[in-house]
């Protein structure tokens, strides 16, 4: 339903403050599910992580774990800035430990930085949101093939945490994004573009590579929603 | 005893309510003539539409239907006293409780019921599922709310564009009615006069908001302002079929848009998440179902002027009991969609693509 709404959202407020210079600042939160759920097909199963992280003037925030929940949607009221804060349904029934810390009453989450859930040194993955999990799963696996993977969970779509990657892959010299969206112009696609720009790309020993959803509508039939989006 | 159709009166008139006209100077006659052969056709595709709904509550509790599910039973009226006053050739478009238009536009329950259960015998070859049904004609089953409306004054433009006496009835419910882009829908249909038929479905809940609480006005029927309107009882299907003919009257005659409130009610919740009592009684449905159950209605008029009798109706009963049985053996037996479909039906009329798939070195196969 996002796009029935979108123009005040990047119009109205991601805009404002700049076409203002200044005068009028837009302190809002947008929050909603975002991206595929279970059997709801085309219409309600699209990720917009890359829509909205393509404006200027917007924050976007991607949690993933019930402390980003917490932590980010705290920051992001307190934030002078329109803040899209996408989140996920399937993740609405997935319980996490929460540290005495993250339950505290002020507990803040920065905008723009990643978090590293996992260390590792072969391989870099980068993800957001639920995909975090499966990265996580991934890792789990892999690591009894004695490949131990940095697992990041970006947290923040934009600003993106671009150095937090850079680090990570100048570490382990191989970088995977892992998302649900739509390959084109994408999240993975930024992230690998921004490598190449920087100076992490000379520490790659592999091309980068992206694992995205299928490049079409979502289906209803459990046999294709299965096949479109990375397992 | 067998009895013979001679035994039966072949048609009565019925008194129907007057409807509340807006704008309007006369409304849809206030009899309507039904012949016992409509008599039985009704009340079997109501019959339909109700045991097919009810059916898919069930396999919705199985898990074996997922992903949303919004139930017409209640509304049967509406969906078949449309169709019986327009033709096939006409166009329609709705929202998301679309079981029982698609069935009547001419879709099979079997093939309505595979896509419930995503097969590739479903009548969208189970990419669609519940809310994205289509038949030639009608163009859906749409999930954004309130979307649909413009798309079907499109329609209706090229009806008109193109001269072919057709129109296009397009479906809202009361919660959509308040949406922005049905009123620049209004101003569009009327400037241009489209041969279109906005149908407000009211059933007082939008998901669990009751009218009185959503909208300023809920003289739905008012809400075109210039396009003139009809309010009507909704669980009356020889009244839904005149008002019908009346607005496609109205329509084809080149005089614009016409806009129908067909007052009606679901049993069910929203969907099949919501158990739809949180925000209204049980006496509430209890009452409707007791009184103005639209089936119940139509049987009562034919039993009482020597229509049918009650086991030929019964006969029919049983009848659309096993088509609902088979069409659901059917729809969970037949498989799942090949894969190779993924990614077909991405473009029309192009030549074979390639998709990416999850990673980049899986290329899916894309025609047309």
């Amino acid at each position: 339903f996002s796009m029935q709404a979108i123009d005040q959202v990047i119009n109205s407020a991601a805009k404002t403050y700049y076409m203002s210079a200044g005068l009028q600042p837009v302190p809002i939160v947008f929050r909603g599910p975002n991206g595929a759920s279970a059997g709801v097909a085309a219409q309600h199963s699209q990720c917009f992580a890359a829509w909205y992280g393509h404006c200027p003037g917007l924050k976007v925030v991607s949690p993933w774990s019930a402390e980003d929940a917490k932590g980010l949607l705290k920051s992001a009221i307190r934030d002078d800035n329109p803040v899209v804060f996408l989140e996920n349904e399937l993740m609405y029934g997935v319980p996490f430990e929460m540290s005495e810390e993250a339950q505290s009453k002020d507990f803040l989450l920065p905008i723009g930085k990643a978090k590293i859930e996992r260390q590792g040194n072969h391989v870099t993955l980068v993800s957001h949101s639920r995909m975090v999990s499966l990265c996580l799963d991934a890792a789990a696996v892999l690591a009894k093939e004695g490949i131990e993977c940095e697992v990041i969970n970006m947290r923040t779509i934009r600003p993106l945490d671009a150095e937090a990657i850079e680090t990570s892959v100048m570490k382990t010299n191989h970088l995977i994004t892992v998302e649900g969206g739509w390959p084109q112009f994408g999240v993975g696609a930024e992230i690998l573009a921004r490598i190449m720009e920087g100076p992490a790309f000379n520490f790659l020993d592999a091309p980068a590579v992206r694992v995205t959803g299928v490049d079409i509508p979502m289906p209803y039939a459990k046999i294709l929603e299965d096949n479109s989006i990375p397992q | 005893y067998v009895s013979t159709y001679a035994d039966f009166t072949p048609q009565a008139t019925f008194d129907i309510k007057k409807c509340d006209l807006h704008k309007l100077e006369e409304g849809p006659p206030l009899q309507a003539v039904l012949t016992r052969e409509e008599g039985l056709q009704y009340y079997r595709t109501m019959q339909t539409i109700r045991r097919m709904e009810l059916k898919a509550d069930q396999l919705y509790k199985q898990k074996i239907i997922r992903g949303f599910c919004h139930l017409y039973d209640g509304q049967e009226a509406c969906a078949v006293g449309i169709e019986t006053g327009i033709n096939l050739s006409d166009h329609l478009i709705t929202a998301y409780r679309a079981h029982g238009y698609t069935l009547t536009r001419g879709g099979t329950v079997r093939e309505i019921m595979a896509e419930l259960t995503g097969r590739r015998g479903g009548i969208a070859k189970g990419k669609g599922g519940s809310m994205h049904m289509y038949t030639k004609h009608f163009y859906g089953g749409n999930g954004i709310v309130g979307a649909q409306v413009p798309l079907g004054a499109g329609v209706a433009l090229a009806c008109k564009y193109l001269g072919n006496n057709e129109i296009c009835v397009c479906l809202y419910g009361d919660g959509a009615a308040n949406q922005g882009q049905i009123f620049e829908t209004y101003n569009m249909a009327s400037l241009w006069k489209l041969p279109c038929i906005f149908i407000c479905e009211n059933n007082k809940y939008g998901m669990g908001t009751s009218v009185e609480r959503a909208a300023a006005s809920t003289d739905y029927y008012k809400r075109g302002d210039f396009i003139p309107g009809l309010r009507l009882d909704g669980m009356d299907v020889l009244c839904v079929r005149e008002a019908t003919k009346f607005a496609a009257e109205h329509c084809r005659s080149g005089k614009g848009p016409i806009l129908m409130e067909l007052q009606t009610y679901r049993y069910h919740g929203h969907s099949m998440s919501d158990p739809g009592v949180s925000y209204r009684t049980r006496e509430e449905i209890q009452e409707v179902r007791s009184k103005s159950d639209p089936i119940s209605m139509l049987k009562d008029r034919m039993l009482s002027n020597n229509m049918a009798s009650v086991e030929e109706l019964k006969e029919i009963d049983v009848e659309v009991r096993k088509e609902i049985e088979d069409a659901a053996q059917f729809a969970t037996t037949d498989p799942e969609p090949p894969l190779d479909d993924l990614c077909n039906h991405i473009f029309y009329n192009d030549p074979p693509m390639e998709v990416r798939g999850t990673n980049p070195w899986t290329k899916l196969k894309s025609v047309s």
